[in-house]
């Protein structure tokens, strides 16, 4: 081949090379950027006063006097829309049957919005979810909920040939001549008035517990079943794998067993995450019945199980990748193999046994389906060391998959979702880089 | 070709007078040195099929610096490494015929691998330190045979690098990595390191093949220096080298020793052809 083709070869190389790296690194944007702008509005946000109440009533916080000054300045604007619907009750006692009975149901439906948008209304009983008792909280939701009062949702449905088509019809003009007309444009032109929303940091996100299934509330619970799911597996894991990988390298003679027992390791690692669910519910609960029903223990078991081989095989790479003169050097000292092994080998080997530690320790955080029937519940409250072994936990995957498909409001709650896929991606992205530190630190050590 | 070679030797194993044949008449004599420390008998080693040292005969004498010289791949750091029994790493390798350390069985079934490896120690082609500091890795062996207290340990890391000649160079420093010293330190390092678990018997396994002339000359010296306190025996490629530091020589070629004699005797007045062939290097 001559230089030149050679050359363009290269270069040509190089491009895709680069090119390669820059698609790459886009669909890193496309996956991260709306993780993080929507996650961080679950701390970050435009609050109104209806979550300063909810704040004071369900986690006692924010200052007393001026919460009350607040709720009193928007209790004025809002008398005047309660006013106005205790005037149209009486109209609507004088009118014909028939005229009412043309009222009724969109009465109905204003008073649901109205009770979306400001909270239980006067006279209304107080409701049993929490999630009724408060008006909007948020103020991007808010303006959807007053939209939905100022405006009523119809489908068009005339071309039978295509879908049908949302419009929305003003209530307003449904009420024309009556006293509630004036009700709409007064509540649009007085609705930061009766919210008053103001700009919100809210940390306790991290450090709550959730109140009303996720309604309100935080995260905390989940975030420390993760931590405690993870630091099982790990403690199981860890020691377990270590020592398998010193037998493996060191110990085992070669033959059909050591060569059976390697493959089984490998296989092991390819398994589906929701084979070792289903393996740590027969096996752990019904089985060995670690625990009465689903636990934190019995969900760490299996997560250990499923991170098992790849910490094996990390710490087996790293043994194996200790130069040999090390191993001469110690024994031609008169050193025993144990004595090699623990003083000479582990030490040198640690960086990477910790970083297979590490990131096993990243993906036992991150599984889901392991501990769908060994250990995750949707809704529940933080809990102690003392009840690993008989409760199950909230965790940060399981919740993230519960509040996407499951739960009964999922739309309203979207932001509680990104917060938490936001939370569980900052665990992992730390743990991993904690891996590389720590491995970059000993190898410096080691290198001198 | 070897049979008047191990005649020889199997003769002087009963006479302690007529060893000294393997002494050149020009060096200084070792007080209390020429037992026949290491003294092999039919000795060969095997990997699988293959006879990699072919029923070695040979006496090594205490206290002199015995060389062994040869070609590539003829058996000479096998031989030497057997005599520590390194090649234990190996799980292919077996021996047979009899190795004697001071009249013990190497490969005796109740021989004691760990403890006579402590007694002879071995300093290897490249140089090896721990990724430690200096002190730690001269002090690995003896924490390792139970030596705790601090003052001990710095006394014997101090007496090991001053034997080893390198104290001057590294004792303000013995608290960093021992990676960052040049290669040439690190192999007198290394002997510091073996020498500080006291053995009787130091093999040095082509020591200076990675180092350049200076450091070279440098352990020359300290071959030297420690001739008459330990028992040495050296692998080497370089015969200047062999005939400068050692007394008596062995040639290895194909697995058998072809001839052992005092390094003066071996490299003026060769006995079997093919050594002649080798020093006068008609082949390598």
């Amino acid at each position: 081949m001559n230089i030149g083709t050679r050359k363009i070869l290269d270069r040509s190389f190089t491009a895709v090379g680069i090119g390669s790296i820059i698609v790459m690194a886009l669909a890193l944007m496309v996956v991260v950027v709306p993780i993080v702008s929507n996650g961080i509005g679950a701390i970050f946000f435009t609050g109104t006063v209806e979550h300063r109440k909810m704040l004071h009533a369900e986690f006692n916080r924010g200052e007393r006097q001026n919460l009350a000054s607040e709720v009193a300045s928007s209790e004025r604007y809002r008398t005047k829309v309660y006013e106005m619907l205790s005037a149209f009750d009486a109209e609507l006692e004088t009118m014909e049957p028939e005229k009412k009975a043309q009222y009724d149901s969109k009465y109905s439906q204003v008073k649901t919005a109205l009770h979306a948008l400001l909270g239980p209304l006067p006279g209304d009983m107080v409701p049993m979810l929490t999630r009724f008792k408060y008006g909007q909280t948020r103020w991007e939701k808010a303006e959807e909920k007053l939209h939905e009062l100022l405006y009523e949702s119809k489908w068009d449905n005339s071309n039978p040939d295509i879908m049908g088509k949302e419009y929305f019809v003003s209530r307003a003009v449904a009420f024309e001549g009556t006293s509630l007309a004036a009700l709409f444009p007064y509540v649009k032109n007085n609705i930061e008035k009766m919210l008053l929303p103001e700009f919100t940091v809210y940390w306790g996100f991290i450090t709550d517990s959730s109140v009303d299934s996720h309604f309100f509330g935080g995260i905390w619970p989940e975030i420390q079943g993760t931590f405690f799911l993870a630091m099982g597996a790990m403690l199981f894991a860890f020691p377990l794998g270590v020592i398998a990988a010193i037998y493996f390298t060191e110990y085992a003679k070669p033959g059909f067993l050591n060569s059976m027992l390697r493959s089984a390791n490998s296989t092991l690692a390819g398994v589906p995450s929701i084979v070792f669910g289903m393996f740590g519910l027969a096996f752990f609960i019904n089985t060995l019945r670690v625990s009465e029903s689903k636990s934190v223990i019995a969900g760490s078991l299996t997560l250990a199980i499923m991170i098992l081989p790849t910490i094996i095989r990390a710490a087996e790479e790293a043994i194996l990748a200790v130069p040999k003169t090390y191993r001469e050097a110690s024994l031609s000292l008169g050193s025993t193999k144990w004595n090699t092994i623990a003083t000479v080998i582990l030490p040198a080997a640690l960086p990477g046994i910790l970083t297979g530690g590490v990131i096993s320790l990243g993906r036992a955080a991150g599984e889901t389906a392991p501990i769908i029937f060994t250990a995750a519940v949707s809704v529940g409250s933080a809990i102690g060391l003392a009840d690993v072994f008989s409760s199950p936990t909230p965790a940060l995957s399981w919740n993230i998959y519960n509040l996407a498909s499951e739960h009964e409001a999922a739309a309203q709650i979207r932001h509680v979702q990104y917060g938490m896929v936001l939370a569980l991606v900052t665990i992992v992205l730390l743990l991993n880089l904690s891996a590389i530190v720590l491995r970059a630190r000993i190898s410096k050590k080691l290198k001198g | 070709m070897t049979t008047d070679v191990t005649t020889t030797s199997e003769s002087v194993s009963t006479k302690k007078a007529t060893r000294d044949i393997y002494l050149p008449a020009e060096r200084k004599k070792v007080a209390g040195g020429g037992a026949a420390h290491i003294v092999a008998k039919d000795f060969s080693i095997h990997y699988g099929e293959f006879e990699a040292v072919k029923k070695v005969s040979a006496d090594v004498l205490s206290k002199y610096v015995t060389a062994i010289i040869g070609p590539s791949g003829c058996g000479k750091s096998t031989f030497l490494r057997a005599i520590n029994r390194m090649n234990d790493l190996i799980p292919s390798c077996y021996t047979s015929g009899s190795l004697l350390f001071d009249g013990e069985d190497i490969y005796g079934k109740y021989t004691d691998e760990v403890l006579l490896r402590k007694k002879i120690g071995m300093v290897f082609q490249k140089p090896n330190p721990f990724p430690k500091s200096i002190f730690d890795n001269i002090a690995y062996g003896p924490r390792l045979h139970g030596v705790s207290d601090k003052k001990k340990l710095l006394e014997i890391v101090e007496r090991s690098l001053r034997k080893a000649a390198i104290w001057d160079e590294v004792c303000d420093r013995l608290d960093k990595n021992a990676l960052g010293l040049s290669g040439g330190q690190q192999q007198r390092l290394c002997v510091a390191r073996t020498l500080a678990v006291e053995p009787e018997v130091l093999l040095l396994d082509e020591p200076t093949s990675a180092l350049d002339p200076k450091a070279t000359a440098k352990i020359e010296d300290l071959i030297q220096e420690l001739r008459g306190s330990y028992t040495i025996m050296i692998v080497t490629h370089n015969m200047q080298q062999a005939s400068r530091v050692s007394d008596s020589t062995m040639f290895f070629y194909e697995g058998v020793l072809v001839e052992h004699a005092s390094t003066a005797e071996l490299f003026t007045n060769p006995k079997d052809p093919m050594t002649e062939d080798y020093i006068t290097g008609r082949f390598s």
